[in-house]
């Protein structure tokens, strides 16, 4: 059933808005994430949910009863941070168990079921060596650990959390996201979760809003937002690394489609599969064509639109390559590829664009000059 | 552009060794990369070599010639920072031709070799604008073009990428590595950030606490790790590290539940010394002929075209990555191999285990 529902929210700031008529729904247990760059709107949808934004049109319904207006200690849900905001008198562990000592519990909870409780997730979050300390005696990434672990422990109805794994190192960051997710799954709760980070939405979710400047982009499931994104915004935000993006015209000849890039160092005409959808092109004939560099042909047996290109850098990852190549007018093309390739600057090579492999997108922002 | 050398550098601030006698060459031509996590000493390493922190002990060679004593500008480094630190009233071609000017350098000069820089930078277009009128990377460019339009010695780059979005950090990471190939400049790269490191650099150093780990090539460091921080500071997901206890010489006996034997490659300490086994995330196979270790799904991670998979064994969770179209499940009861090339295995618990041969 539905657990969490939003309809038609908009908030204003000023002239602003920051949330553009949003809706969407969440089951029961589901693990929902609102993905963006900042800026987009995030914070204020989630905070719009838990009650401490008021929104200016729209409803929020908790297990179909309306709380649009209801504070937010009405609304069982758990708030944890970026910012970790614990009290820093309180020792780790009061701090944990505070929500839980709170006098609209319905049942006050005895010292050895409290101690249980808050071992419990202390451990799963490996914070538990640090339950006798202070807050300022930690590090950042322990202190949003157990900004975490606060909102975890009382099992709530709803959990909202806004970037709980920003502070974390990479190493910290991936293995915090295990457990989040491990807690979540035991748990069973309803997770509305904020991220600019592609990588713990994908991981993360059941499913993902795309939010870009107040508005829905997408909604769907890893799967969906990863394989077919809806626009180029989505393209570029969601993989790694990021997907190659070229404008170009769509040409139709003897009833086959051609993608054609202007100015180009050498002719890049691409054949495409009549199926393809031509619903993207713009009245100027301009097109954004999407190709992961995972999936660029490289070396002899490049297929369909195989170019030679000078090689413009060649990088490394621990089992794979990177290969880059200019386009001219500051636009960069790059391939992947297994294993480490020893190829030399300048040196001409065959890629190619495999017509299974590729996405047309309406052109919707400027790339970025890099 | 010059060779760089590190002979027993030591930093102290008060009584405290931010940097503990370190040693290292970096050749002309190459890049070098400086990795380690916050407080490891590689922005003081940095600073030493840039001239802007004076050297406690030891000796810093330019092409052989000691430079301790020489100010930074006497040095000729070029700089790329984290911010640009262009100046916003000055337009780009101010900004590039301004180290040149402040040398005296003839103006009938000045124009060519700003040219010159600015093409090979790629803004040749927006020389007449203003830094703040530029994209993130654009600014990034015009920061190198100036570090590099006097010639200088060596490029000092610290953490040029961290504020730039991921869509944009990615493609100038390929210019910085193009830029470093074009004039054949000896770049040394200051980050935390392994992935960078391993992206950009020819070798890498590096270190922990003040002290260099391990300086090698890429591969060196990915296949020869030699003690357990470093094995675990590359790669992402971490290397995954088992507790053992050494059964006979190639024979080790896992601390984990059931206590599993494994016979290893490496020659192994005597009996009964802990050890710790590790094996990457990219190396476990699942499935197969020679898989014998029992391990059930734990969590299974989307990540794009791979996933990352953890599995339970003998109650210590494991991560291995795999393509998507493998379908696994938390439950799903799985074997995995163990490669043998692939394994490691450190003498010791701690970060300081060094790798058994």
């Amino acid at each position: 059933m539905q657990k969490l529902a939003i309809e038609d929210i908009t908030k204003r700031y000023g002239r602003t808005v920051a949330v553009d008529n949003v809706s969407f729904a969440c089951a029961q247990g589901e693990f929902f994430s609102i993905l963006g760059a900042s800026g987009a709107g995030k914070s204020t949808l989630l905070k719009t949910v838990a009650g401490i934004v008021k929104p200016d049109a729209g409803r929020v319904l908790l297990d179909g009863g309306d709380v649009t207006t209801r504070p937010i200690q009405e609304r069982n849900v758990a708030m944890a941070f970026e910012n970790y905001s614990l009290y820093p008198q309180m020792k780790v562990y009061e701090n944990i168990a505070f929500p839980l000592r709170a006098p609209t519990r319905p049942r006050r909870l005895s010292p050895t079921e409290e101690r249980e409780k808050v071992v419990h997730v202390a451990k799963i979050l490996s914070i538990e060596p640090y339950l006798d300390r202070l807050p300022g005696q930690l590090s950042g990434g322990q202190r949003q650990r157990v900004s975490l672990a606060r909102a975890m422990v009382r099992e709530p109805n709803v959990f909202l959390l806004d970037e709980p794994l920003a502070h974390l190192d990479a190493k910290l960051k991936f293995q915090t996201r295990t457990r989040l997710k491990q807690l979540a799954l035991e748990i069973g709760a309803t997770t509305l979760y904020v991220t600019h980070d592609f990588r713990e939405a994908l991981s993360l979710s059941d499913r993902i809003l795309i939010l870009r400047e107040g508005r829905i982009e997408q909604i769907g499931t890893p799967k969906e937002i990863y394989h077919q994104p809806a626009t180029d915004f989505v393209a570029a935000l969601v993989g790694d690394p990021p997907m190659n993006l070229i404008d170009g015209r769509l040409r139709s000849e003897g009833g086959r489609l051609r993608f054609e890039v202007e100015d180009a160092p050498v002719p890049i005409v691409i054949d495409l599969p009549s199926a393809q959808a031509t619903v993207n092109v713009r009245d100027d004939g301009l097109v954004r064509l999407g190709c992961r560099p995972g999936d660029v042909r490289y070396g002899t047996g490049a297929t369909s639109g195989a170019v030679r290109l000078p090689v413009y850098a060649v990088e490394h990852s621990a089992e794979a390559s990177l290969l880059s190549f200019s386009l001219g007018h500051d636009r960069i093309v790059q391939a992947q590829v297994p294993g480490r390739v020893t190829a030399q600057v300048g040196e001409p090579i065959e890629i190619g664009f495999p017509a299974d492999r590729l996405f047309l997108f309406r052109k919707t922002f400027e790339l970025g000059e890099v | 552009m010059k060779s760089v050398a590190l002979d027993n550098v030591s930093k102290s601030y008060g009584g405290v060794e931010a940097v503990k006698s370190i040693s290292f060459q970096v050749a002309k031509g190459e890049f070098m990369g400086i990795l380690g996590p916050s407080g490891c000493g590689k922005s003081s390493t940095l600073r030493m070599i840039a001239g802007l922190e004076d050297i406690t002990s030891g000796e810093l060679r330019f092409d052989g010639v000691v430079v301790n004593d020489l100010s930074p500008k006497d040095r000729g480094i070029g700089m790329g920072f984290e911010n640009y630190a262009l100046y916003q009233p000055l337009s780009v071609r101010q900004n590039i031709s301004f180290p040149l000017e402040a040398r005296g350098v003839p103006r009938a000069e000045i124009g060519p070799r700003v040219a010159k820089i600015a093409k090979l930078m790629e803004v040749e277009d927006v020389l007449d604008r203003r830094p703040y009128e530029l994209s993130g990377g654009q600014q990034q460019r015009v920061s190198l073009a100036r570090a590099l339009v006097r010639d200088p010695s060596v490029l000092l780059l610290d953490e040029p990428l961290s504020h730039m979005d991921r869509h944009a950090r990615v493609r100038l990471r390929a210019r910085i590595r193009h830029i470093h190939d074009a004039i054949g400049a000896t770049s040394i790269y200051v980050t935390h950030d392994q992935e960078e490191a391993v992206a950009l650099c020819d070798r890498v150093a590096v270190m922990n606490f003040g002290d260099l780990q391990q300086i090698g090539t890429v591969e060196e460091l990915w296949l020869k790790p030699r003690n357990r921080f470093v094995a675990g500071f590359l790669g992402q997901p971490a290397m995954n590290f088992l507790p053992a206890v050494v059964h006979d010489g190639h024979r080790l006996r896992f601390d984990i539940e059931g206590q599993p034997m494994m016979t290893v490659r490496q020659a192994l300490p005597g009996r009964g010394k802990q050890v710790t086994f590790g094996i990457r995330p990219e190396h476990i196979r699942i499935g197969g002929n020679d898989a014998t270790m029992p391990g059930r799904v734990v969590l299974v991670e989307m990540e794009g075209d791979v996933d990352v998979i953890t599995i339970d064994v003998g109650g210590v969770e494991l991560k291995t990555r795999s393509g998507t179209h493998r379908s696994m499940a938390p439950g799903d009861a799985v074997m995995l191999a163990f490669p043998e090339v692939s394994q490691h295995v450190f003498d010791g618990e701690d970060d300081a285990a060094p790798a058994l041969n």
